[in-house]
């Protein structure tokens, strides 16, 4: 029988620890606890005890596995994560560091940020009037962590709603002891870009969005954008500019000075970054309302013509014909213009056509929208033209529905 | 350069727009209008689709030293 043979210490240390490290229960575990013993040694492993009132466990830190906080020292209260792992030689049970913070240090930095805050809203730098983004940005500068996946994640988006945006990245370090000089620095390259002269010998338009941020972190990774140097920066620039500071729950120094908070680094790119379909798609309505609009001002001035000659063809006084005569030529004038507005219109449709056969009208309902279409297949675009009780076929981009008008609710003009 | 934005000439088209359609003016105003709308439609198309859309991704050192040969010339 197994039991009657002894097991040899080692195998029984080393099945132990399997045991331990197989049970999820002992892997990221979340502890708080204060340092003790704590000992860097040559070999670049840090060893040290977490305790507190209640008890203590060996920790190690091995080499280059974490970011080790500046200045930490025995008596501190820090936060770990770690895994429960027993080292077989000593048969010593320890944590093996993933992670580790100061708490005392976040709650000091915590009271730094508060009265950076109160500063910065006493001098009115809060409270100043933020600048606007362009509809249409000439050349758009990213400064945030080089080669980073939230870097990724902007290039895809903006990719995807308007190629044509042009667009400079700066990459700088964001989190860290260089992080707060490397984001001054990325900021006053796009300062640089924002000067006509500057621009024009680079051939380029001049910057005039900017995107500061970076992706999500711990507090402390993000901590740079809690700064002073970097709140400052972002007050002065001479464009509009965006922060995009990790999650929607992240809220920094730099999200309340900048001209506009993004709450991720995506939502910044959505904020200043045109989706150019709709773009098109306006500009084409624009073009419709305006030639529908100019023809119904000639249609109404020719028939008001029309009833003046009528009139003066009934009336019976000399030097009438006269005035008939020239009548007739501004009748032929305005039929000219006509034309030569509807002429204009028409080279105008062709050329946009073009332009948007291959975005419209499909890729606009593919988006969600519908198009309602009458019985002759006319595009319905007021409700002006709906009649109570009508049919109606609202397309979308894999087919069609009819619908029935139940209620008209026209919205008040705007003047 | 006192060139008008995108913005702006979206904000005169629109308001073009309005003039427009709400009428009542004489036929020159309104073939002025027209021809000004048509102007910038045109402006504001082919700035949608004249943009190059060059994308530079830099190093902080690389773009600092792009402004430095920038500010040389």
């Amino acid at each position: 029988m197994d039991e009657i043979e002894p097991t040899p210490v080692g195998k029984f240390v080393q099945a132990l620890r399997t045991r331990l490290r197989s049970d999820d229960r002992n892997q990221h575990c979340l502890l708080r606890g204060e340092i003790s013993q704590w000992k860097p040694y040559a070999s670049g492993h840090t060893y040290f005890s977490l305790r507190d009132d209640g008890g203590q466990i060996n920790a190690v830190i091995w080499k280059g596995r974490c970011r080790i906080p500046d200045g930490i020292k025995d008596g501190q209260e820090v936060l770990i994560i770690g895994n429960v792992d027993l080292y077989p030689a000593r048969g010593q049970l320890q944590i093996v560091v993933e992670r580790i913070e100061l708490i005392q240090k976040i709650g000091a930095l915590e009271q730094q940020k508060q009265k950076l805050l109160l500063q910065l809203r006493q001098e009115g730098v809060l409270d100043r009037p933020r600048k606007s983004l362009p509809a249409l940005p000439k050349h758009l500068v990213i400064v945030t962590g080089k080669n980073s996946a939230a870097l990724a994640d902007m290039l895809q988006l903006s990719q995807s709603r308007w190629p044509g945006i042009r667009t400079t990245v700066i990459g700088v370090t964001v989190q860290g002891d260089r992080a707060v000089e490397e984001i001054v620095r990325g900021l006053s390259v796009a300062r640089e870009l924002s000067r006509t002269n500057i621009a024009d010998s680079l051939e380029v338009p001049p910057c005039d969005v900017v995107i500061v941020g970076r992706g999500g972190g711990s507090p402390e990774d993000l901590w740079a954008f809690n700064l002073e140097a970097v709140a400052r920066s972002i007050a002065a620039m001479p464009m509009p500019v965006i922060s995009a500071v990790g999650h929607e729950s992240d809220i920094l120094v730099s999200d309340l000075v900048a001209d506009l908070r993004a709450s991720t680094p995506s939502h910044a790119v959505e904020c200043c970054v045109p989706l150019i379909d709709d773009q098109l798609a306006f500009l084409v309505d624009c073009e419709d309302r305006m030639v529908l609009g100019t023809l119904r001002q000639f249609n109404d001035a020719q028939s008001q013509l029309q009833q003046l000659k009528l009139r003066l063809q009934l009336a019976p006084s000399k030097g009438v014909s006269h005035a008939v005569r020239q009548l007739e030529r501004l009748g032929n004038d305005l039929h000219q213009r006509t034309a030569t507005v509807l002429q204009h219109h028409k080279q105008r449709l062709a050329v946009l056509a073009n332009a948007l056969q291959i975005s419209h009208p499909k890729r606009v309902l593919e988006r969600g929208y519908m198009m309602g279409v009458d019985h002759e297949g006319k595009v319905i675009s007021s409700v002006a033209e709906l009649n109570k009780g009508q049919t109606l076929s609202l397309q979308f981009a894999d087919g069609e529905a009819d619908a029935n008008i139940d209620n008209i609710r026209q919205h008040e003009e705007e003047t | 350069m006192t060139k008008e934005t995108y913005s702006d000439a979206l904000r005169r088209l629109e308001a073009i727009v309005a003039e427009l359609e709400r009428g009542g003016m004489d036929l020159e105003a309104t073939l002025e209008r027209f021809e000004e709308g048509s102007k910038l439609l045109e402006r504001c198309q082919s700035e949608l689709k004249e943009a190059e859309g060059r994308l530079e991704n830099l190093r902080l050192p690389e773009a600092e030293a792009m402004i430095d040969e920038a500010k040389k010339e």
